[in-house]
């Protein structure tokens, strides 16, 4: 006796893998220079910036097709990218050394003649690879996504409550460290209060 | 973006653009080259993952016992002619390609005390792909030949190629679940199939299962977001809570199987996972 009954949805193939999901490179294309700046915002430097957005890219694609229906995909990527620097940071910390260094980036982030906040880069670059990961993550999604405390939480996989203090700890070592240029000529006492 | 009033987005925003002057090239390849990585390194932790899973399920007794002593493989054997006495897979028709065996397992899905025959069957020409990685097939199939000869056959059309993780017995009835793992890009799904008296049925994660649990019907993993996994004491998924210090913390559930429906309960106490490719434990 065959009997044949009809097994669950198969896994269909563009689940697996593909550089030919309808839409994912333009999409790609399009939201590549803001995420970009979020991946050098959450790495402090350009070359792991660049290899965090590839790898979050890489992990949306095989769920592209239903990433593409969200209301906002690029929230599902912050995600993703949230927790592959987490991921990353903790695989590496017992190697990696932490650097006052400030990236070559941070030094041309201003344009020439605006000499006072090529300084303030610097110094907000040194300070939030100062930050601890999740603290820079926090105040990135917050202070520069413009996320809700709410998505925040769910792009960080944590409580609200877990984002009001990370953000505040992370905030108060930012300003601690932005302080010191508001000593320079031309700086706003106002600034990160 | 309404931020332009903050003066740290101001700030943030400046040292963002930094990146800008950097020479950016088409991310393409190097996305395309990372997901084809990451489907090989899932295929790997699966594989992995399961032959971990046998160990423990062994020695937890969560396998079907046999009356008459059949050893069962608590997971899929690498792809293979099968040796047993269990009908061949029928014969095609002339429209139909040839099927073949792309991984067995023996159990005792109908609880009648003896081991039935669990195949996975894919077109002929794919049937040598080892189990190790990916395999996206025309035709999957899923066949359980029962010992007192009756076979039921699942069709999942085409899609990915799912290796046997496990034959454990989810519900505590004396009969042997079949979970199926698929695995492709950097993500999995396990998927519960269950013996309802008459035939084998799919079991559905219930209405209201934590959404990032489930997908398409089954157990979902993805790398640093969401696993799950067939361990001693059954089926688990886990979450990471957020704290990412040593043990990394998660947040764990029990599924259990009622009727055809796959019902998580989640742990009292979160729990953690001591070093990687481990499962959580008490913290």
């Amino acid at each position: 006796v065959s009997r044949e009954v009809n097994g669950e949805a198969a896994i269909p193939r563009s689940s697996v893998a593909t550089p030919r999901a309808d839409g994912f490179e333009e999409w790609v294309r399009a939201s590549s220079p803001r995420l970009r700046r979020l991946a050098y915002l959450l790495t402090g430097d350009v070359d792991q910036a660049d290899d965090l957005l590839q790898s979050a890219y890489a992990k949306v694609l095989p769920r592209w097709d239903k990433v593409s229906a969200y209301d906002s995909p690029e929230a599902y990527i912050h995600r993703v990218m949230v927790n592959l620097r987490t991921s990353w940071w903790r695989r590496s910390r017992g190697r990696e050394l932490s650097t006052d260094e400030v990236p070559e980036a941070a030094w041309r982030a201003g344009t020439p003649g605006e000499g006072d906040a090529v300084v303030e880069s610097q110094v907000l670059m040194a300070a939030l690879r100062g930050l601890p990961e999740r603290q820079r993550a926090a105040v990135v999604l917050r202070h520069w996504c413009d996320l809700s405390e709410a998505e925040t939480a769910k792009a960080m996989k944590c409580s609200i409550g877990t984002v009001k203090s990370t953000t505040s700890r992370g905030l108060a070592q930012l300003r601690a460290a932005m302080s010191q240029t508001t000593d320079l000529p031309g700086a706003k006492k106002s600034d990160l209060q | 973006m309404n931020n332009t009033k903050d003066p740290l987005f101001e700030a943030l925003d400046r040292l963002a653009r930094a990146v800008d002057n950097e020479p950016f090239g088409d991310p393409m390849p190097g996305i395309t080259r990372k997901a084809r990585a990451n489907r090989r390194r899932v295929a790997a932790l699966t594989v992995g993952g399961v032959a971990a899973v046998a160990v423990a399920g062994v020695a937890a007794g969560a396998v079907i016992d046999f009356p008459d002593g059949t050893p069962e493989p608590e997971i899929a054997e690498t792809p293979s002619v099968s040796q047993t006495s269990a009908p061949s897979p029928p014969t095609p028709s002339p429209n139909e390609p040839s099927m073949a065996e792309y991984d067995q397992a023996r159990a005792d899905v109908d609880g009648d005390g003896a081991a039935d025959t669990i195949r996975v069957l894919v077109p002929e020409a794919d049937a040598g792909a080892g189990t190790d990685e990916s395999l996206v097939s025309d035709d999957v199939r899923l066949q359980i030949e029962f010992a007192a000869g009756a076979e039921v056959g699942l069709g999942f059309g085409q899609g990915l190629a799912p290796t046997i993780a496990g034959t454990p017995d989810l519900d505590g009835n004396g009969t042997a679940e079949v979970v199926l793992s698929f695995s492709g890009g950097d993500a999995a799904w396990l998927k519960v199939f269950t013996w309802d008296g008459e035939t084998v049925v799919p079991a559905q994660p219930a209405n209201g299962s934590p959404a990032d649990l489930v997908d398409d019907g089954g157990l979902y993993t993805e790398a640093e977001t969401v696993s799950s996994a067939l361990v001693d004491r059954g089926l688990i998924s886990w979450v990471p809570t957020g704290d990412f210090s040593d043990p990394f913390v998660v947040k764990v559930w029990t599924w259990q199987l009622d009727g055809a429906q796959l019902v998580a309960t989640e742990a009292d106490q979160l729990q953690c996972i001591m070093s990687p490719g481990q499962f959580p434990e008490p913290c």
